[in-house]
């Protein structure tokens, strides 16, 4: 049940109506940032609120919500997110990624492969990949707008001069249905490849900022590379210490002797302690990416 | 001015007006630049010669007409164009030099990255190409290439106007357009800048329109020279014809404070 003495769902129905009329436009316009009225939520800005009220505005009493912080459901602001969004809506929790209907989640994407009923939602602290190049806000609108990527071309030449690579690790610019160049917020580049013709839709929010942006089902996204350079995702020679998996995404921990590394999925971790089953993931136990399309 | 030349026009202004303001700076100003020649406009600081290298540029709007003798823009109205396509064509066809380089170029990056940025926007998406064609502009304007991966912002004046002009030539535009491009230089630097504009226009048979307060400067490399007062163009003819022959009074007394 949805708690009493409030709207369902926390936000007002004016508020909600907005929200999703800017959604909307965000998923007609692929990678495009699009000014929305964030509200004041009961937490403070910068820790999720733009996803949080994307969510607020999506989830029904019969959803199953799926909240993440760095891939770990068990994380302290991951729990009072999913705590606050199941109180105010009635909607049922849970940690296993197939389950979920609706999935927030801050800098990371789940290693299971997401399906055409689920939405993902990913919190933004920066919603513009021109900041760095171009702090002038309506400078980087106009840049947008003629479709003037150079500065990051340039950005991206220099490094590769410099390092023979890109030094970008999360948050890696890519280009959206061969238009907007967006950030993807700041996945690691291990979950960039998944947002590639994804099956699923994907909203993107910043409630500190008051920009949302999505990448409708099926849509082109490319990382920003040079042909003969070619984008890369991190390896790390090392294994879960607590399941012996080498071929996912690993947090390193400061261990007793020197880093451990831990899944960082706590989904798939909980799955295989458990001994159950794992829904398909995007990387086979070679590493191998499942579209053959997307350099890895 | 009837044409010297056999061939049509490059590139055609005709009675283009500009001005900041109520203010007028070009006041129905006309021209022609044929292929593989250069142009020289000359005229007085607060003239319009850099707001005219602007429009040519099209970087700033103006009324008037605006040809350029390419494939796919005969006939076109350059001045009537949205800006998007204003910039493509800017990005395709012309390239400008101006007077102080931190306005054209990224200081804080290598110079090599700052003449690669041109083919990147062009759409090169092969990182070895960018860099090659990079580093032959840079030869292509004598700059030393051992020092293509220092930033603008530790060069000397000379070098930086050697960056800008090979970031200008790497994409190969259809028009050169130069604004003071050896003013602030000393007279040693300047004479070795203009030596590489003049093998440049050799070698690669570049079309320009080189602007300058110097007469000097213009007299070494243009094939014609124009006269600009208040916005106005008052004189137009072959380089020697002007320089020897001038008609405008303006033109006379320009020329005879050179002597
Ligand atoms: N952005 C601007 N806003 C207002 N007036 C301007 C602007 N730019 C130039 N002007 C004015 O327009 C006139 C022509 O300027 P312009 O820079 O084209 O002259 P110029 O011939 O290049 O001069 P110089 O030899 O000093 O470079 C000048 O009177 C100048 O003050
Ligand atoms: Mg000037």
């Amino acid at each position: 049940m949805p708690r009493l003495g409030y709207s369902y769902a926390f936000l007002d129905p004016g508020a909600k109506r907005e929200l999703r009329r800017s959604l909307l436009k965000a998923v007609a316009l692929p990678g495009y940032q699009v000014a929305y009225a964030s509200r004041e939520m009961p937490i403070a800005r910068g820790w999720g609120t733009g996803a949080l009220q994307v969510t607020l505005s999506l989830v029904g009493p019969e959803d199953v919500v799926k909240v993440i912080d760095q891939g770990a459901d068990d994380s302290v602001n991951a729990a009072n997110l999913r705590r606050f969004i199941a109180s105010m809506s009635g909607a049922r929790t849970t940690w296993d990624t197939l389950e979920a209907t609706l999935i927030q989640s801050r800098h990371r994407i789940p290693e299971e492969r997401l399906r055409p009923h689920q939405i993902l939602i990913l919190q933004v602290p920066i919603p513009e990949p021109l900041r760095h190049v171009e702090p002038s806000e309506p400078r980087a609108r106009e840049l947008h707008a003629l479709a003037d990527y150079s500065a990051l071309w340039v950005g991206l030449f220099e490094e590769t001069r410099r390092f023979r690579r890109s030094l970008k690790g999360a948050a890696y610019p890519v280009m959206v249905h061969g238009r907007y160049v967006m950030d993807p917020s700041p996945i690691p580049r291990w979950d960039v490849p998944k947002l590639h013709q994804a099956p699923h839709l994907t909203l993107l929010a910043a409630g500190r900022e008051k920009r949302l942006y999505a990448v409708p089902p099926h849509t082109e996204v490319r990382p920003l590379a040079f042909q003969d350079v070619p984008f890369q995702v991190e390896r790390v020679r090392a294994r879960c210490r607590r399941t012996g998996v080498g071929h996912l995404f690993l947090n390193a921990i400061p261990g007793e002797g020197g880093l451990e590394h831990e899944l960082s999925d706590t989904s798939v971790l909980e799955k295989l302690r458990a001994g159950r089953a794992l829904g398909e993931t995007y990387y086979d136990l070679e590493g191998r990416f499942y579209r053959d399309d997307v350099p890895v | 001015m009837t044409s010297p030349y056999e061939e049509a026009p490059l590139l055609r202004l005709e009675g283009v007006r500009q001005g900041y303001g109520a203010r007028e700076v070009l006041r129905g100003v006309s021209l022609e630049l044929y292929p593989g020649e250069v142009l020289g406009v000359v005229g007085e600081s607060g003239s319009g010669k850099s707001t005219l290298l602007r429009v040519l540029y099209l970087e700033l709007p103006a009324e008037g007409r605006y040809t350029l003798g390419q494939p796919g823009l005969e006939g076109l109205n350059l001045l009537a164009l949205d800006p998007y396509r204003r910039l493509e064509v800017r990005q395709r066809h012309l390239a400008l030099v101006r007077q102080h380089a931190h306005e054209a170029l990224r200081m804080g990056f290598s110079s090599l990255a700052n003449v690669a940025e041109p083919l990147l926007l062009l759409g090169e998406r092969r990182y070895g190409q960018a860099a090659t064609r990079a580093l032959a502009a840079l030869e292509e304007a004598d700059f030393p290439t051992e020092r293509a991966d220092e930033p603008p912002r530790v060069l000397s004046g000379g070098l930086r106007q050697r960056v800008q002009l090979a970031r200008a030539i790497a994409a190969r535009p259809a028009v050169l357009l130069l604004d003071e491009p050896t003013t602030g230089l000393d007279l040693l630097v300047q004479a070795r800048v203009l030596d590489t504009l003049r093998a440049l226009k050799g070698r690669l048979g570049l079309s320009m329109i080189l602007v300058s307060h110097d007469l000097g400067v213009v007299r070494a490399l243009a094939d014609r020279i124009l006269v600009l007062l208040e916005g106005e163009v008052v004189e137009a003819g072959l380089a020697d014809q002007v320089l020897e022959d001038p008609q405008h009074p303006y033109t006379q007394d320009l020329v005879q404070a050179r002597l």
